[in-house]
Formats: structure tokens, C-alpha cells, sequence
């Protein structure tokens, strides 16, 4: 069983997995977070966050760009020599590590806060992990399919309850508007901003599997704009359903908004189905950060293979998740105050050194750095100027 | 093929989802909580669904429809599961209708154990809450009401229904009490319930023997909240003016008197209302606009001649001084409680949030009693009925 | 206790799942990281398992970043 060298996905579903993994865990979880500073104003804070994000997109649609079909890791190891190359590659697999036990943690306490309390969170971890690693060793393809058959099933159950709510829309939930000015505001782009869209920068690590050679900017700006928009409303919804007291006091306020759903006394409780979305977000933004993990692990060491590694990283997640969130409140405190800073520097400020350096080891200087590349997702390769 | 059998193996695992399995004859159904403090805890009744009572099979008719069940503590928590010493179940929130707390309690404030009706996750913020008057919560829950046979089902339907048709009692559910405790610039107010008749009959299926039950609930009075404590009631009048202010009343009904025992009835059919707030010369002022639409439904003096528009204007005229009798009475009870239940300060918090900033401390004791307040009313009457001058004389 | 074994059979699973095909694949490498990466993965589970104080992975966090409120 070769590696999923030669592994292709389309560019629908490169979209697709992006728009998905933006959405990622911050629809749990953000309307809380941005209410908490910005209050009625959170519909705005999001809104600058997804544009910041837009920019961000672009940056990373540059970097994707100049890879030219290859894994960062690779391209860098091939520009700048294995050890340079392998040391980035560390920062950014570590950064992918502590993303994914951020999203395990909140998959797991989001379960066993409201649907299924007395369940221990091993059992749900173990399940959890378990599917991300068969899903990982069917390969990218497969589960690129997937999440393109899943997408409308997401879409319509996303449209349906925001139809739904909007009998329930109030809009003097939003005024006063920037009662307490800017400020307030700004603190709580930061993390929404961060978390939604700069860790995504697992983007970077599909890039080797995307078919054809057309530039990634289109892709990639478009998963960010539909990802950054499908937030807006949902943090809009919050607003404008719950109110800002609501919506900073519940700790999902997306759920409370999907039990608010009740048409004629007749279609209610029906946060069950709904529930659907956020595993589907939540499930892809995991086996996103997972496979950037393992791959990036086989490419930092010179491997041919990173199927057997799965299991053993799944251990390793588990026990790291458990051990990392004792409690709810440093979990939240953890992810207020400090883990936004973590991602500024390894989710922009590493990226941006890798731009710089793909920038400078542009054309021409490619490869013939000594040793060829050792890894075996080299797809298309062909830089010019390349082989003496 | 090991591998697929890794794959099935693991499908069954989804089971796991079946550790917190409840069956259904596992579950307490709990419909109704009341609230009391006694000897210092909280002394909290369950009123539990009893199924086999309910269900149009079987006969039953020996046992209550539903059960009390009652436990003590200092908190929620204790208290709910304190009574597994006497039920053979624990106790199941999911469908609960109704909050009843003591007025006592209420006094007392409430904040303090409604935090778990909000951190609990079986509990759904959709259950409405009143406050007993005068009495014990538990008293409410042991009635046994004539149509419907649970209880709380009766309550919780005249609830909504009166809200909607009669004006002076309002249905407010959980996460409404959230947003009113939350917010700055707006008190809660809650309704009131009794029980008129005897306390014993009450608890005996024999109630519901006889034509007229002796012992029946009555929702009176809205109660006025200061922060998270009972301030004060309101009669009716009041409470129909803050009912027709905050914009919940839709339909009620106004007499209009025209002659010395005799009136005519109208009935409104739909009532919009809202309050804007001016500053003027540095300070807040605030206008209730308050447009209603009725019908005739009574003409009680025979020598009123309602086919002629003029006569319809007059009673305009004086259907707007009714109303704004009622919205006068609550702003005056707002400002002799000093607590501001019709939300006049969350409404300047929204127009003038600057203002807002400097006088929200002060606001209930100090701007409140002094505010400047118009009225702007307007009823039209569009119909009577489908009879205009009957014929009788 | 159980919950040792637990882990123990887990780690003997991904052993009988990935060894055969890389030694036959001749991949000494790939087999020697895996290896290793499996020794720490149990070791970390069985570790849990007895409830030993493992150290918080986001200490490090705490740590570079600690003192800056967001």
C-alpha cells in the first residue's frame, strides 16, 4: 500500500475543505467569546474579523502559490536544506499538534456539557480520534469526497434553521451600536480572527494533493469569504435571536439558538438534527489539523510512509487532551488570554517567514540543493532551472 | 479484513452514546417546580407526571394525574436529588412548563437559584415563570384542576392565553428573566397566581366533582421586581397599562361607561406600542405611543347610535383615556417602586447610549420619579360586530 | 487496572496492523519512528490510566505567553 502519492483533489473540494475547516470549531465557540467584549456589537467584530481573515486568505493563497504543488515542508527543506526545512516543519507540526487538541478539548466538553453528560470523555475521545484515523488511512481523496456529499447536507441544514429563526429576529437586540465605542470591539476580533481563519494555515499542507497547476488564490479566497460569511450570520443570529445577555452567558449559544426553533408548537426540539453541523465542522477541522500532523511528521523526517503513524499520534492526542483541560474554566481562560498570542506567532508569523523565504529562494533557485527531495508527495515538480 | 472488521467493530462502539441512555421508564417527568423557603433551605416540590394516569388507554381515574414530589436543601441540586429517598425515579427536566417561586421567596430575590434552571443542560429555556401570591408554591402545585388533567398544563395555557387576551398577566419565560436581570434600564416583573377557595379541596379529586370547583387558580397581579427582588404588585389596571406599554397586550377589553351602570364593551384587536425617548435641554424625556385597534362587541345603552361616525369618534376619544388611565396608573406605581419595569431606561440606553452612560447609576431612585412622560394614544374602532343599531329596544 | 491492559491491547492492535506490512516493506526507518512514537503513545496512556500527574501540554503556553492578557 504506497502512500497516497499520488492523491488528487479537486479544486471544488479544496474549496469545500476549507470552507468547512474555517467554520471549524469557531461556531461552537465564538459567539460566546466575541459577546464577551463587544457585546451587541459581536455582529461587528465579527465582521472585521472575516475580512482580517480575507487578508489573511491572501497570504496564504500567496505562499500556496509559489509552493508549486509541493508540501511547504518539502519546499522548504528543499530550499533552504533539510535542517532548516525540518526546523520550520517542527514549528508548524507543533502548532498543528496543540490546534488539535484545542478542537478535541471543545468536541469533547461540548458533548459532555449538553448532550451526553455521564458519558466519560475517553469513550468520546477514543470514538472521535478512532474516525479520524480510518478517515485518514482511506486517504485524502476519500475523505475529500466525503466532505463534498457532506457540504450540502450542511449547507441545508444551516439554511433551514436560519430560516427557521427568523420569526424570532429582533432587531433592537443590536442597538445600541458601538454604545462603548471601538474598543471593546477590537479586543474581540482577535480571537475570532485567529481562530477562524489564521488556523487554517493547515491549508497549506492539501496543497501538494491539489489537482492540476492553476493558481490556489481563487480556491482559497473563496473558502474564506463563504467560511467567513457563514460565521457572520451566525454570530448575527445570536445577536439578534438571544440578545447579548444569552449569548454571553450560554457557553454554546449556537444551540440554544437551534433549540429556539419552534414553528407552530409543532416542529420543535430539534437541536438534536441540527447537532449534525457541528460535528461535521468540527470532525473536518480535526482530520485537517490530524493529516497536516502525520504527513507533516513524514515529511519533517524523511519518511515514505505516515499511515503507521496514526495510531501512535492518537494516543498521544488523547492522553494531551485530557491532561490539557482539567476544567472548563481554565480551558476558557487558556483560550481567551493566551492561545490567540500562540497563534499569532505560528499561525501568521511563521507562515509569513515561510512566504519570505519561498519569495527569496524563488524561481531559478529551486531544488539542486544537494540531496533531491526525499518525499514521496512529490506531485508535480517543475520549478525551471531546475536539475544541473 | 481485519481491517473491516476493525470498521464494524467500531460502528458498534457508537453505543457509546447509550452510557447516558435514560429509558423512558427511567425518567420522573417533571412539569411543574415550585419554590419555597422554609427553615432556612430551600424546600423545592416537584409536580411529576404520573403516565399511566394520563393515558387514553387504560382506565385509571384511582390516582392523581400527577404526583408531588418534594425535597430540601440549599440548593437545587440537593434538593432534587434529595427526593430519590422517597421517588423511585430521578427526575427528569426536559419538559418542564412551569416555575413556580414564593412570594416570599421572590422577596427574598431570586437570582440566586434560577442560576441553575441556566447552567443545567436538561433544562430548556422555554418554561415560563410566576410568582404564588401570598402563598405556599407547593400549595399551587397540588391542585387539581377541572378540564385538563394536568395541572400544570391548565396553568400554563391560561398563561399564554390570557396574556394574549386578557391583558393584565404576562408570560415570560426563562431566558426572558435573563435578558430583564441582564440588562440595564429594565426590571422584571413577573405574574402573579393564587388559589381562591379552600386549601383542602384543593388537593381532593372531590375538586373536580362538583359543577364548580371549589378550590380554583386565578393569576392576579403582576408583580414588580427591583434588580432580582419583589418590589411590589400591581392591580389590574396597572398591570394592563404595563402589559399595553412594553408591547405584549394584543387583545383586551375596555368599557367605556355611558350612562350610570351601563357600558359599552369594546373589544381591542390589536395594540402596538413603543417608547421614544428625546433628549431636551440635557435631559431625558420620553414619549409612549400607544396605537390600538378594536371592534364594538357590547352596546350596552341602547340610545348610543354607533352607525354614525361622530359617535364612533367620542368613543375613540374615550377608549383613549382608558388606555392611557391604565399607562398613566403603571408609570405612577413605576415611580412611587422606584423601579423601572416598563424599561424606559433600557429604551434611552438604546437611542442615547451617552446619556445613558451618566445616569445609570442613579436611575431608578433619583431620575425615575421625576420623569417627564407624554402620551400619545390612539384607538380607532373599525367594526361592531355584524350588527350596527340592533333593533331592540 | 484493566484499563492497563486496555492499552496494552491497543498498542499490541497497532503493532499487529503496521509491523508485517513495513517489514516486508523493508521501511527500517518509518518502523523505527513508528516504534517509538507507539512507546511514548502507551506509555502516556498507561500513564494516564494510573493517574499519575502528567504535565499540562499548554503549561508551555502558559509559560511563553503567560502574564499578557489577551
Amino acid at each position: 500500500m504506497e502512500q497516497f502519492a499520488n492523491a488528487k483533489i479537486s479544486v471544488r473540494q479544496f474549496t469545500i475543505l476549507i470552507i468547512i475547516g474555517v467554520i471549524g470549531d469557531s461556531i461552537l465557540i465564538m459567539p460566546t467569546i466575541v459577546a464577551a467584549s463587544s457585546k451587541q456589537d459581536a455582529w461587528l467584530s465579527m465582521a472585521i474579523a472575516a475580512l482580517l481573515g480575507l487578508v489573511m486568505g491572501a497570504v496564504f493563497a500567496a505562499i500556496a502559490n509559489r509552493l508549486r504543488r509541493q508540501s511547504p515542508i518539502t519546499a522548504l527543506q528543499n530550499r533552504i536544506g533539510k535542517a532548516a526545512g525540518g526546523f520550520v516543519g517542527l514549528l508548524l507540526l507543533f502548532n498543528f499538534f496543540m490546534c488539535a487538541l484545542t478542537l478535541m478539548s471543545e468536541m469533547s466538553q461540548f458533548m459532555t456539557t449538553q448532550m451526553m453528560p455521564e458519558t466519560p470523555v475517553n469513550a468520546i475521545l477514543l470514538l472521535f480520534m478512532a474516525v479520524i484515523i480510518i478517515a485518514y488511512r482511506y486517504g485524502v481523496e476519500s475523505f475529500a469526497r466525503v466532505s463534498e456529499l457532506l457540504f450540502p447536507v450542511f449547507l441545508f441544514l444551516f439554511l433551514f434553521m436560519v430560516i427557521l429563526l427568523m420569526p424570532q429576529v429582533d432587531l433592537s437586540n443590536m442597538k445600541p451600536i458601538l454604545a462603548k465605542g471601538l474598543p471593546p470591539v477590537m479586543m474581540s476580533v482577535m480571537p475570532a480572527f485567529v481562530t477562524g481563519f489564521a488556523e487554517m494555515v493547515v491549508l497549506l499542507m492539501l496543497v501538494p494533493h491539489v489537482a492540476g497547476k492553476a493558481k490556489l488564490t481563487k480556491p482559497i479566497l473563496w473558502g474564506y469569504a463563504i467560511g467567513g460569511l457563514i460565521l457572520f450570520i451566525v454570530v448575527d443570529l445570536c445577536v439578534l435571536v438571544l440578545g447579548p445577555s444569552l449569548m454571553e452567558t450560554k457557553y454554546y449559544p449556537t444551540f440554544v439558538l437551534a433549540q429556539k426553533i419552534t414553528i407552530g408548537q409543532f416542529l420543535e426540539r430539534l437541536e438534536v438534527i441540527l447537532m449534525l453541523i457541528w460535528i461535521i465542522t468540527v470532525f473536518y477541522k480535526t482530520l485537517l489539523l490530524f493529516y497536516a500532523l502525520t504527513a507533516g511528521t513524514a515529511q519533517v523526517l524523511g519518511l515514505k510512509e505516515s499511515r503507521m503513524l496514526t495510531i501512535p499520534y492518537g494516543m498521544i492526542l488523547i492522553v494531551a487532551t485530557i491532561v490539557g483541560t482539567p476544567n472548563i474554566s481554565e480551558y476558557n481562560k487558556l483560550l481567551i488570554y493566551y492561545y490567540p498570542w500562540f497563534d499569532t506567532v505560528f499561525c501568521i508569523g511563521v507562515p509569513l517567514v515561510v512566504l519570505a523565504v519561498l519569495a527569496a529562494t524563488g524561481k531559478g533557485k529551486a531544488s539542486g540543493q544537494g540531496g533531491h527531495a526525499q518525499n514521496s508527495q512529490n506531485g508535480q515538480n517543475d520549478q525551471n532551472g531546475t536539475n544541473p | 479484513m481485519f481491517y473491516k472488521m476493525m470498521v464494524v467493530l467500531l460502528c458498534l462502539l457508537m453505543l457509546s452514546g447509550c452510557w447516558s441512555r435514560r429509558e423512558l421508564n427511567e425518567l420522573l417527568i417533571v412539569l411543574g417546580i415550585g419554590f419555597d423557603w422554609v427553615d432556612g433551605e430551600y424546600l423545592v416540590s416537584f409536580q411529576v407526571v404520573n403516565p399511566s394516569e394520563i393515558s387514553a388507554q387504560k382506565r385509571g381515574g384511582e390516582r392523581p394525574p400527577s404526583t408531588l414530589y418534594q425535597g430540601r436543601g440549599k440548593t437545587m441540586l440537593e434538593a432534587a436529588r434529595s427526593l430519590t429517598a422517597e421517588a423511585p425515579r430521578k427526575v427528569y427536566m426536559g419538559h418542564l412548563q412551569l416555575y413556580v417561586i414564593s412570594e416570599e421567596l421572590a422577596r427574598m430575590g431570586i437570582g440566586d437559584f434560577i442560576d441553575n434552571a441556566l447552567r443545567d443542560n436538561e433544562h430548556r429555556m422555554d418554561f415560563k415563570l410566576v410568582v404564588a401570591r401570598g402563598m405556599r408554591a407547593e400549595d399551587i402545585l397540588k391542585l387539581y384542576t377541572p378540564l385538563d388533567k394536568l395541572p400544570t398544563n391548565s396553568m400554563l395555557r391560561s398563561l399564554e392565553t390570557s396574556e394574549k387576551n386578557w391583558a393584565p398577566t404576562v408570560s415570560v419565560t426563562m431566558d426572558d428573566v435573563l435578558k430583564k436581570l441582564s440588562a440595564d434600564g429594565t426590571e422584571l416583573a413577573l405574574t402573579g397566581i393564587k388559589l381562591i377557595g379552600s386549601q383542602e379541596m384543593a388537593e381532593s379529586k372531590r375538586n373536580v366533582e362538583t359543577f364548580l370547583p371549589q378550590s380554583r387558580y386565578r393569576y392576579k397581579g403582576i408583580a414588580a421586581f427591583k434588580g432580582d427582588k419583589l418590589a411590589g404588585w400591581l392591580n389590574e389596571t396597572e398591570s394592563k397599562g404595563y402589559t399595553d406599554i412594553t408591547d405584549k397586550l394584543q387583545s383586551t377589553s375596555i368599557e367605556i361607561p355611558c350612562k350610570k351602570d351601563t357600558f359599552i364593551g369594546i373589544e381591542v384587536t390589536s395594540s402596538n406600542s413603543s417608547i421614544e425617548s428625546k433628549i431636551v435641554g440635557g435631559e431625558p424625556e420620553f414619549t409612549i405611543h400607544i396605537r390600538s385597534e378594536g371592534n364594538i362587541v357590547e352596546r350596552g345603552c341602547r340610545d348610543v347610535d354607533i352607525t354614525d361616525p361622530a359617535t364612533i369618534e367620542k368613543l375613540e376619544r374615550e377608549a383613549d383615556e382608558i388606555i392611557q388611565g391604565n399607562a398613566e396608573a403603571a408609570v405612577k406605581r413605576a415611580k412611587s417602586m422606584k423601579s423601572d419595569f416598563l424599561g424606559f431606561g433600557a429604551q434611552l440606553n438604546k437611542d442615547h447610549p451617552s446619556v445613558w452612560k451618566q445616569v445609570n447609576k442613579d436611575w431608578n431612585d433619583t431620575y425615575l420619579p421625576d420623569l417627564k412622560i407624554r402620551y400619545k394614544i390612539k384607538m380607532l374602532i373599525r367594526k361592531t360586530g355584524t350588527t350596527g343599531n340592533s333593533t331592540l329596544k | 487496572m484493566s484499563s492497563v491492559f486496555a492499552v496494552l491491547a491497543l498498542a499490541a492492535a497497532a503493532l499487529g496492523l503496521e509491523v508485517p506490512g513495513l517489514v516486508k516493506r523493508k521501511r527500517k526507518r518509518e518502523l523505527a519512528v513508528f516504534l517509538i512514537l507507539l512507546s511514548i503513545g502507551s506509555a502516556l496512556y498507561i500513564a494516564l490510566a494510573l493517574e499519575t500527574e502528567l504535565p499540562n501540554p499548554f503549561g508551555v503556553l502558559k509559560l511563553a505567553f503567560g502574564g499578557t492578557t489577551g
